[in-house]
């Protein structure tokens, strides 16, 4: 985790040196945020395309700096980008590509230890298979609020919901991936 | 039946095991070279500045040709511009194929006293009291750099001090570790990891012999008399420790 207190600059006073023209400062931007932007993007099923996505979005993110908030945390801002710019590929490459989407495609998420005791990582790919077949709405909470770690408010942002939202859908999504989990 | 913390447990250790490719390399250099051509607002100060600046980094531009990107001119010069603190560059690249291992700085030239040592140079050279009296202080040939040295070993501490002008070249090869920080109120970086650095003569090339693995590092600006001046330290173990040192320089 990035630590203000010993002097990092933040993430609004980086925006501020961006708007006064400094690049220098947009590209710490970029290189701060762009592995969870290219996260989020594999999750949301951009496969290849993930880089591409991320980089549209920074352009994008760029174009519209002087919309940004600082009080909205720049970090749920740019998923917020990253997770149109997702659903714009979506769009572009058809339904058959949608359904294979969302928390990716299986064969470009592997499981990380291959020591580990079997018995966990195969519990862990059905866990997986699991959050799969959520319903979107749900599916897309889930991927924010845990397997990228978000707080319930950037979820929010991220995903252009309300907080309350969040917390309901969060709450069905447990209830059903707990039913699904016991029952395996 | 599964309590609902363990599973949100699960979940995010679930998220943390999927293997998924970092960013390219280029990433930031690739966006920057599109925010010169992208619609209104910033991007077209941004491009404006850059222009702006393209005379004083005309010959840093030179200076680091030698490890070119296969950019265009224009992108070079942003790529340069976003990481460069005074006199020292950072340049991205590829990462290599095994962790390199830092090599301490050489110890060259005679030892002087601090005394002498400001003698020699055309800078106010500054001392951190964090670390007391240094136990070697030495002048690079060319007069342009001065060199201070606490302890021996793994935990030496070297702190590098030269005129803000053209005078190192830092490559970086490592995507992730350039941490922007604020030094008494202006720009600076840590670089956290050892990385490739070499040195930049007066002429602007670079001097492959004297290139070599840096441990993690700090670099600074400070106005020095009437010159800016350029600090790099070198072997402080954590950031932390790096800035109590930085913010010490008398």
């Amino acid at each position: 985790m990035r630590n203000q207190a010993i002097g990092e600059t933040t993430d609004a006073d980086l925006v501020t040196k961006a708007l006064a023209g400094e690049a220098t400062a947009f590209a710490h931007l970029v290189r701060r945020h762009a592995p969870i932007a290219k996260r989020m993007a594999v999750l949301w099923g951009a496969g290849a395309d993930a880089d591409d996505v991320v980089q549209d979005a920074f352009v994008k993110a760029y174009s519209a700096l002087t919309r940004f908030r600082a009080s909205t945390g720049f970090r749920a801002w740019l998923l917020s980008i990253v997770h149109n710019e997702s659903r714009n590929l979506h769009r572009s490459r058809g339904r058959r590509a949608a359904r294979e989407s969302l928390a990716g495609r299986p064969e470009e998420l592997s499981i990380l230890d291959p020591e580990e005791e079997a018995a966990i990582s195969d519990r862990r790919d059905r866990l997986l298979a699991s959050v799969r077949r959520l319903p979107a709405e749900l599916r897309d909470v889930v991927t924010c609020r845990y397997l990228l770690e978000l707080s319930e408010a950037e979820t929010a942002i991220a995903l252009n919901i309300p907080a309350g939202t969040v917390k309901s859908r969060l709450h069905r999504a447990l209830q059903n991936l707990r039913t699904e989990v016991s029952h395996d | 039946m599964t309590d609902v913390g363990d599973l949100e447990e699960e979940l995010r250790a679930l998220g943390r095991t999927l293997i998924i490719d970092p960013p390219a390399d280029d990433l930031a250099e690739r966006v920057l070279a599109r925010l010169q051509t992208a619609r209104p607002g910033p991007a077209k100060r941004a491009w404006r500045w850059l222009v702006r600046s393209r005379r004083r980094l005309l010959a840093m531009i030179i200076a680091a040709l030698i490890i070119g990107l296969g950019l265009t001119p224009p992108v070079r010069a942003a790529v340069l511009e976003w990481l460069r603190i005074g006199g020292v560059v950072i340049k991205t690249g590829p990462p290599p194929a095994v962790s390199p291992i830092p090599e301490p700085p050489p110890t060259s030239g005679p030892t002087l006293t601090l005394d002498e040592a400001r003698r020699r140079v055309d800078f106010t050279l500054g001392v951190p009291t964090e670390l007391g009296a240094p136990d070697h202080v030495t002048v690079s040939n060319d007069r342009r750099v001065v060199s201070m040295q606490w302890g021996s070993g793994p935990s030496r501490i070297q702190l590098d001090q030269f005129d803000g002008q053209l005078s190192w070249v830092y490559i970086k090869r490592y995507w992730e570790d350039v941490t922007p920080i604020t030094v008494n109120g202006r720009e600076a970086v840590w670089l956290g990891k050892p990385h490739p650095i070499s040195y930049v003569d007066r002429n602007g090339q670079e001097r492959a012999e004297q290139a070599r693995i840096s441990g993690p590092s700090l670099v600074w600006q400070r106005t020095g008399g009437s010159t800016e001046v350029t600090l790099r330290l070198e072997g402080a173990p954590d950031l932390e420790r790096g800035l109590a040192i930085a913010a010490s320089v008398r």
